[in-house]
């Protein structure tokens, strides 16, 4: 397997629990709210991460190549479903899609030349599997990023003065959410 | 949301966990590396948490309910945190973080705050008048201001491998905003 790949496995394990410890039990104006608009609440990040993590693009690079591009990715994906759903049920539902994409991706154990194998992304054009596989990891993070900006948003009428020392107020939201970047 | 005691307190409780799932074993490359020149690690980040936990949250609530407006907040000495950051692991801070605030939220839970002492007002050195309720409400946004670097510094490590993918990661986008 590629060295660099322990490196990705190390986070992308981590992710679910970190969410987890973050967000279960937590009282909906934190989970349940967003940054005006539409745009995503903390709930509606966890359900697109289920989502994201049940679209297997590692296999279909590794069998088509550039034969065939990548399907096309709904970032809406179980939007709306996700509502009617106790946000454990949700925390619980991604940890057991990255436990077994995981395990999945431990027994494709991609060698080193697997990762300068290409596909083609319908709006990125060429990939290599490298390129996605560290996609993968960035994707939890970015999302984290979006999380925690988003709840701190609940927050910014309610600490004053302070707002100008909080970086995370002045995040501007870098497109990802609906209406901005694509965020597979 | 406005303040909320509560939802302030179900927030830093749950800190702690969530950087210890994140962080704790990760390899050397996602939390001892930063965004360049001076910027702060992962690692000196939780280093920083901790350290605020003793010497910020929960000193400078009981200045404020002790003294009002009419001393200022000590200044916050950013030295002892230097010497942890050198001397400690990650993961010796993260328990020690999960210590300390475990610690403060039960001195926050005693003081039994009614909504009459959240409009009570200190002085902080550089912002001037502060409400109890801001500053605590400050708490829980620092704790996310942090979460929200220790995400930006460990995409940025990511940042040329991702390839074309980068401008679809907001978070390759955000610009630090200092913190």
């Amino acid at each position: 397997m590629h060295d660099h790949l322990e490196h990705i496995i190390a986070l992308l394990e981590r992710t679910p629990g970190a969410l987890d410890e973050l967000l279960r039990g937590l009282p909906p104006e934190w989970t349940d709210t967003n940054e005006g608009g539409e745009s995503w609440s903390p709930r509606e990040v966890v359900a697109h991460l289920s989502h994201a993590e049940s679209t297997d693009w590692i296999t279909h690079l590794l069998e088509h190549g550039e034969s065939q591009p990548f399907p096309a990715f709904n970032r809406e994906g179980r939007r709306d479903t996700c509502k009617h759903k106790p946000m454990a049920e949700l925390l619980d539902e991604f940890a057991a899609l990255r436990a077994a994409s995981l395990d999945k991706l431990r027994s494709l154990a991609p060698t080193d030349a697997d990762m300068d194998r290409t596909c083609v992304h319908q709006v990125l054009g060429k990939v290599t599997l490298a390129n996605l596989l560290n996609t993968w990891a960035a994707h939890d993070i970015t999302h984290l990023h979006q999380i925690t900006r988003v709840m701190a948003h609940q927050v910014r009428g309610g600490v004053g003065p302070f707002s100008r020392n909080l970086g995370v107020l002045r995040c501007s939201a870098h497109g990802d959410g609906p209406g901005g970047a694509e965020s597979k | 949301m406005t303040h909320n005691l509560q939802h302030t307190i179900a927030l830093l409780e749950r800190t702690p966990g969530a950087l210890n799932e994140l962080l704790r074993g990760m390899p050397e490359e996602w939390i001892g590396r930063n965004e360049g020149g001076d910027s702060w690690t992962p690692h000196e980040t939780v280093a920083h948490l901790a350290h605020a936990e003793r010497a910020d949250w929960m000193p400078r609530v009981r200045h404020l309910l002790e003294f009002g407006e009419s001393r200022p907040f000590p200044p916050f000495d950013r030295l002892p945190q230097r010497e942890q950051i050198q001397r400690k692991g990650t993961s010796e801070l993260l328990v020690e973080f999960a210590a300390l605030r475990a610690a403060s939220l039960d001195q926050l839970r005693e003081l039994d705050l009614g909504p009459a002492q959240m409009e009570r007002r200190g002085l902080h050195p550089a912002l001037g008048a502060v409400s109890l309720s801001q500053l605590l409400a400050t708490w829980a946004a620092h704790d996310l201001t942090h979460l929200h670097q220790i995400s930006r510094v460990m995409a940025h490590q990511y940042r040329e491998s991702v390839g074309p993918w980068s401008k679809f990661l907001g978070v390759l986008q955000c610009n630090g905003h200092s913190s």
